[in-house]
């Protein structure tokens, strides 16, 4: 697979959810109930001496058909990442993904006849609910998560807003750079530890740390202005250190100059800030909307191994 | 003493030497190494060169020093060939022999690449996570340890090696638990399945299962039913459970007999289930036609007299099983069946009835007459007849007899002859109390000798043991029956108050095989068309034979 997540971060495809799971009107929806249905009915019919299991014409039958399935559903995998023959053939592949990938669920289940245990065969049939249940994430995302992308965004791309924070550095060390070189350490200090994105976990829990930005820094100035400013006391939950400290320096200086800098300061570091939490909003709804696919993709290479030891062991031991 | 290097982003370079050991770095042009860009404080940091050590790095302001992923150190011994780096710029200390001296190399960075933070963790992939990757090993460790090592473990193991342990072995393969009677030797899974991707031959079963015969000797009705294309496996379906190997499907057996057709071709009703579609007992009875015993296999509830159950005996069940008693040499004494129906030791059935044990306590045979009485044998006519002639002669003619005048007759009613008495003895008195006694011309009279039948459900097994505890009066109606010819066998209504078909709960599952053999053929065995791979027997025709 490709080591990109297959969503460029600055091009997420929105707005044709709805119509790749009705596309060339219902066609793969109505096939997937026939699939239903004739399991389903053949299932009701049959009755194997012995019980239903994968042993049986009806299970021989029904475990083809899964295997065949489940083969060429991974084939999308790569035909997907081959060519691209236009946004329709690409969205009948998905559509015939999507509604056959989830008859493959009723397909199997009724292959097993229930009949669960201990060995490489239940393995198998695990994995595959896993890869569509990953699968059927990874449908929800993507008809609820692109939209928020976009409207966090506001039509702005993401290098573009990263590239934004940069500039917002500049613009805060130089103002801060004019006011003392006290507050450009702070401001140095403060650039340094503002992070982008960050570890999986952060991404995909959307709680990122920042807590360099706070204590390191609320140290500092509490050492550095105590004795000029008299004291003030600093709490550990002013969630905006830098800010504080700029707007106390506001008031202390009373210098009209001074005071205009540190305003222009204070506001750039609120723009700051406010845009640093929406990048690390795109990153998290981002990780959310293809993490599914670090799951969907390996573990289909490993049911895919799965399967060819469930059949060989099924025929070598026939 | 140190030189300083500095490398610009274009390429270019230029050197500035420093005399002194002691060196400040910082943005503002006061410093001695003075560096651009916002990211460095005017008074950034104090240095001082310590041969051989390197350079000791004290950071002035409290952005501090970064190195080797490390940010912030206010402190930092820049050795030989290391690296630091300063607001985005690059420090590396290098000590060039050629000139003997120490070279503080500068890559000048510019802010702006530190401030877009191009290594920072936007996405899933940029965090670590993979597809390929993770994909490719789980599916080598499910090759390995699913199929590769299973394989190795079945290979290499024998009776000198076995499996190594902890590794998985072939069992994790076992689709279903093996039944109970398998599972001694079923742990290995070779002792069935015997050659890889051949299923399971009908050799391995019969290895123990020696002597097992085919359905039926009749090549026609096993070529209807397809049987001899089957394998033991086609219907012994291992890996179901613990009994599952023995078919309690109807279907193996109603997939043939249910079908109308099947009584035309093999002469048996269609059978489809036991609750509907399974046919009144036909239980098979010695009847007597013409003198001659023949066994005739009719449903029970036919009118009785068309074909009756013949023993040779007289006998009412009724009249021994009187709630008020029987008179008994010991005394009155009420009987039940337990009084002569002894179970066998198997319980399967009963001990048979036989005239000593059973009924001679009561029933002896004592001939009475005038001139005194006489005991007579059973079971053997002529000696009977021997003993009532001898008794004749000694009691008429001899001593013992009262003596007679000439011309007075013998005593009223007493028989004229010896033969008049065996006469009397089998057809009036006693012998025809019980037995049929038969007359022909020219001929003294006989008991007919007494068919006394153990087992009427003949193409049926039926074993009484688990039913011990139903009382007899359940199924057989015994106090109600004067005849001997009356046939106490229940009707399938009995047996389905309590069985049922698999599947139902609604009362006791029964199988076909529970009742029916499957494996009845009288002589052809099963081995005998396995090894020919299921072909036809060369001596047998294809006309269907009626079983009986």
């Amino acid at each position: 697979m490709s080591k990109d997540p297959g969503i460029p971060p600055d091009k997420v495809e929105i707005g044709g959810h709805r119509s790749y799971l009705v596309y060339g009107g219902y066609r793969y929806l109505k096939l997937s109930l026939l699939v239903y249905v004739l399991s389903i009915a053949a299932y009701i019919v049959d009755d194997p001496p012995q019980g239903p299991s994968g042993n049986t014409w009806l299970g021989y039958t029904l475990g083809t058909v899964g295997a065949l399935l489940i083969v060429w559903l991974a084939w999308l995998g790569v035909r997907k990442r081959r060519y691209h023959r236009g946004r329709g053939a690409m969205q009948g592949w998905l559509s015939a993904h999507v509604h056959l990938g989830l008859t493959l669920l009723v397909v199997a289940t009724l292959h097993t006849g229930f009949q669960f245990g201990a060995n490489v065969h239940t393995l198998a049939y695990v994995l595959m609910c896993l890869v569509i249940a990953s699968g059927m994430y990874g449908v929800l995302a993507y008809a609820l998560l692109p939209d928020r992308i976009t409207g966090n965004r506001r039509d702005t791309g993401f290098r573009d807003m990263v590239a934004e924070v940069a500039r917002l550095d500049e613009t805060a060390l130089a103002i801060a750079d004019r006011i003392d070189p006290e507050t450009h350490t702070v401001l140095l200090r403060s650039v340094a530890k503002v992070r982008l994105g960050g570890s999986a976990w952060e991404q995909l829990s959307g709680r990122y740390r920042q807590a360099g930005e706070l204590d390191a820094l609320q140290r500092f100035i509490a050492s550095k202005k105590a004795p000029a400013v008299g004291g003030a006391p600093l709490t550990e939950r002013r969630a905006t250190a830098t800010i504080s400290f700029v707007a106390d320096r506001m008031f202390d200086m009373g210098g009209e100059r001074r005071g205009e800098s540190l305003q222009q300061l204070l506001q750039t570091i609120a723009e700051r800030k406010a845009l640093v939490a929406r990048i690390n909003r795109d990153i998290t709804l981002r990780a959310r909307l293809s993490a599914w696919l670090y799951l969907h993709v390996p573990m289909t290479l490993g049911l895919l191994a799965a399967l060819a030891v469930h059949i060989l062991s099924s025929f070598y031991y026939w | 003493m140190l030189t300083i290097r500095y490398l610009n982003p274009d390429g270019s370079s230029t050197e500035q030497q420093l005399e002194d050991r002691d060196i400040t770095i910082g943005r503002s042009a006061d410093n001695l190494v003075q560096l651009p860009g916002l990211l460095v404080a005017r008074q950034h940091a104090q240095a001082t060169l310590e041969p051989p050590k390197g350079l000791m790095i004290d950071s002035v302001s409290p952005t501090g020093i970064e190195t080797r992923g490390r940010s912030g150190l206010m402190r930092l011994k820049l050795g030989r060939g290391e690296e630091a780096r300063i607001g985005g710029h690059r420090l590396r200390l290098e000590y060039e022999e050629a000139r003997r001296e120490w070279v503080l190399e500068i890559q000048l960075g510019s802010a702006r690449e530190v401030l877009e933070r191009a290594d920072a963790l936007t996405s899933l992939t940029a965090a670590g996570w993979r597809f390929r990757g993770p994909g490719l090993a789980l599916a080598a460790l499910l090759l390995i340890l699913g199929l590769l090592l299973p394989l190795a473990q079945r290979h290499f193991a024998d009776a000198h090696h076995q499996p190594v342990p902890l590794l998985p072995t072939d069992a994790v393969w076992l689709a279903g638990r093996i039944s109970d009677a398998h599972a001694s030797f079923g742990r290995d899974c070779a002792n069935c399945h015997q050659e890889p991707f051949v299923r399971v031959r009908d050799a391995a079963c019969l290895s123990c299962h020696q002597g097992i015969k085919h359905h039926s000797d009749n090549q026609a009705i096993r070529a209807v039913a397809g049987l001899d294309e089957r394998r033991c496996a086609s219907c012994h379906l291992e890996h179901g459970g613990p009994h599952a190997v023995l078919p309690s499907s109807p279907g193996v057996c109603t997939d043939c007999h249910a079908t109308p057709h099947f009584k035309d071709f093999a002469g048996l009703p269609p059978v489809g289930d036991f609750a509907r579609q399974h046919p009144e007992f036909r239980p098979t009875l010695n009847t007597l036609q013409d003198g001659q015993w023949r066994a005739l296999r009719q449903p029970l509830g036919q009118p009785l007299n068309k074909a009756r159950e013949s023993s040779g005996l007289k006998f009412s069940h009724a009249a021994h099983l009187k709630v008020e008693g029987l008179k008994t040499p010991d005394g009155r004494e009420r009987l039940d069946c337990a009084s002569c129906h002894a179970p066998a030791p198997s319980k399967a059935a009963f001990e048979p009835i036989a005239f000593e044990p059973h009924c001679q306590r009561c029933h002896q045979l004592d001939l009475l007459t005038a001139w005194g009485a006489q005991r007579l044998p059973h079971g053997d006519d002529e000696l009977v007849r021997a003993t009532v002639g001898a008794f004749y002669d000694k009691a008429a003619t001899g001593s013992a007899a009262p003596r007679r005048r000439p011309g007075e007759s013998a005593p009223r009613g007493a028989p004229q002859s010896a033969a008049a008495l065996v006469d009397e003895v089998f057809d009036k008195r006693l012998c025809i109390t019980c037995h049929d006694v038969v007359r022909e011309p020219g001929k003294p009279p006989q008991t007919r000798p007494t068919q006394l039948q153990q087992s009427w459900l003949v193409q049926a097994h039926f074993t009484h043991a688990p039913h011990g505890w139903v009382q007899c009066a359940d199924c057989h109606a015994a106090a109600a029956s004067t005849q001997a010819s009356d046939l106490l066998l229940p009707s399938i209504q009995t047996c389905r108050q309590c069985h049922v078909d698999p599947g139902s709960d609604r009362g006791v599952q029964s199988a076909c095989v529970d009742c029916h053999d499957f494996h009845k053929a009288q002589r052809l065995p099963f081995e005998q068309l396995s090894e020919t791979g299921g072909g036809t027997l060369g001596h047998e025709t294809g006309k269907t034979s009626a079983p009986r």
